[in-house]
């Protein structure tokens, strides 16, 4: 048996082929400006009706105009939705064929659904920079440091989220069963995690639900990262929570993956 | 010398149902083998487990002394790979399609480039390198398909019905492309088709049905052993025309519409049996074995149930 492979040369091969596969993704998505252009409006959307809106109703959370509260939230939505549902555009390309190609491409299976990860973390950072950047609008002064800490809060919450939308197609082999269970589980997801209300005013059995929600933590880690102190855990348990999903996932789809 | 590719005992199952079944294949370098066979003969599943799309149930697939299990990304390099099914990315340049396969098999930046430009000239594809897939006819996607397959300069080309789906005149050109990458490169090709005129580019010719292998041998053997091509004619007086051609010795029978007449050549008689036949004949026309004839013919002559 023949097995020269040198690890070292397995690991740059490998880190190469999955920013190929990004960069090929990107380039696909780039193609359809249209969808993008969709994705912003409905954020925007988001932003004025909900946080705007709610703003004269409710007034100020722990000293924080709500819109600027719900804000880091809103941009989580917008992160965990795009970023589950790259399992899904996923599965319609393995579905459509596409993937065969790259399946039997010299370099290991996961590359493929961690490439798609890199390229879903991509997109979402610069998006996530784009809506950060209208934070003043709503009366949330940005400093370099929480800008930096903010961003990098929400690309590392859509790399998590990615892969939990591509484990989800690796178990699901079926694109259209896929969507339905996408689609069920996004409004708990997304709802029941504090993203547009706080954890602390909720009644216990709410509260308790939420805490089992991984994106509760992601939020709280936006949120924190951009006002400091008045989060709903603790910073590390934040971090701690997604990087301990991640490796779980990762591992899920390395196993469903094979070699 | 290593074989190109080597399958023994392959098992191949979909849950209950036994795609490839205990088949046994193996070729030399430079051959090129096409298996035929029906739809769910298990033709795909051979290919797949071949390419290591597929991991086989039982049995051991090498490519080039390749295990194709324990060893997938060596045995991977040596393979171009052609589907069934158009994989292009159809949002993408022809160049870009190009691009990404070679850097991921491996090709340096340089190395790509070039590769890239010698296949776009191969292939008289260089004028359309930044046009988007989705514009360019089936025919000429195919083309960008074969040519991308031999980016990473593969040994063995495996495809998978590779003209499904083409208009004739499609065909036509990725048979002469294929034909001619043999006489250049002197590759190990096998492929899948439907088609018994396709077939006729191979060295050696596999039919498999319910997963095995019924008949194998060169297309020459195959005709000769079948002698199934026929002579249809139709004349003025058949009753006559049947006596004076089997008194000259052909193989005659009397069908509804005329005479049949089977012979290894039928083009290559038609002047003679003209003539010999005597009464005027109406029509000639000539029948070769179809890939039904032919499955037909060896799976009873197998013994199959």
């Amino acid at each position: 048996m023949s097995t020269i492979t040198q690890p070292q040369h397995t690991l740059r091969s490998s880190t190469m082929a999955i920013l190929l596969i990004a960069h090929r993704d990107l380039l696909r998505q780039a193609r359809h400006p249209g969808v993008l252009l969709g994705q912003a409006v409905q954020i925007a959307f988001f932003v004025l009706v909900y946080a705007v809106g709610f703003d004269h109703m409710i007034g100020a959370v722990g000293g924080i105009a709500f819109s600027a509260y719900v804000f880091p939230g809103i941009i989580a939505i917008q992160v965990v939705t795009l970023g589950v549902s790259a399992g899904l555009s996923y599965a319609w390309d393995r579905e459509h064929g596409l993937l065969r190609e790259l399946l039997v491409a010299p370099v290991p299976r996961i590359c493929l659904p961690l490439g798609k990860v890199a390229a879903t973390s991509t997109l979402l950072a610069a998006q996530s920079i784009i809506m950060l950047l209208f934070a003043p609008l709503l009366g949330l002064s940005l400093t370099p440091v929480s800008f930096l800490a903010a961003t990098l809060s929400f690309t590392a919450s859509a790399a998590v989220f990615s892969a939990l939308g591509l484990f989800l197609a690796m178990v699901i082999r079926q694109a259209q069963t896929l969507q339905s269970v996408t689609q069920l589980a996004m409004y708990p997801l997304l709802f029941l995690s504090g993203s547009v209300f706080r954890v602390q005013d909720t009644p216990t059995w709410l509260a308790t639900a939420i805490q089992l929600n991984p994106m509760t933590y992601s939020v709280d880690l936006a949120r924190q990262a951009l006002f400091g102190g008045i989060g709903s855990s603790a910073m590390w348990l934040d971090c701690a929570v997604l990087i301990i999903l991640v490796i779980i996932l990762s591992m899920g789809i390395r196993l469903r993956m094979g070699r | 010398m290593v074989n190109a590719f080597e399958v023994t005992d392959l098992l191949v199952r979909y849950g209950t149902v036994t795609a490839v079944d205990h088949l046994s294949v193996s070729s030399p370098p430079g051959r090129i083998t096409a298996v035929l066979g029906p739809n769910g003969a298990g033709k795909s599943s051979l290919l797949k487990a071949l390419s290591t799309a597929l991991r086989p149930a039982a049995g051991a697939v090498q490519v080039f002394g390749h295990n194709v299990t324990t060893d997938p990304l060596l045995a991977r390099r040596q393979i171009g790979l052609l589907f069934q099914e158009r994989v292009l990315d159809t949002e993408l340049s022809v160049r870009q399609n190009l691009w990404f396969h070679a850097r991921l098999f491996g090709l340096s930046r340089h190395r790509a480039q070039q590769r890239i430009d010698e296949l776009l000239g191969l292939f008289e594809l260089s004028q359309r390198r930044d046009q988007i897939v989705s514009e360019l006819s089936g025919g000429l996607a195919r083309r960008v398909e074969i040519a991308r397959a031999l980016l990473h300069k593969p040994r063995l080309l495996i495809l998978d019905e590779p003209t499904t789906a083409l208009d004739p005149e499609a065909r036509h050109t990725v048979w002469n492309d294929l034909r001619r990458l043999r006489r250049e490169l002197g590759m190990t090709v096998l492929y899948s088709t439907h088609y018994m005129d396709e077939a006729e580019f191979a060295d050696e010719i596999l039919i498999i049905h319910n997963g095995q292998v019924v008949h194998h041998g060169s297309p020459a053997q195959m005709k000769t052993r079948l002698n199934s091509s026929q002579l249809l004619l139709s004349t003025q007086d058949d009753e006559a025309a049947l006596r004076r051609l089997i008194a000259a010795g052909f193989d005659v029978v009397m069908e509804s519409g005329g005479l049949a007449i089977r012979c290894a050549e039928p083009e290559k008689q038609i002047a003679l049996v003209v003539q010999v036949a005597v009464v005027p004949v109406l029509t000639v026309s000539v029948h070769h074995p179809s890939m039904a004839d032919v499955y037909l013919a060896t799976t009873a002559g197998s013994g199959q149930k």
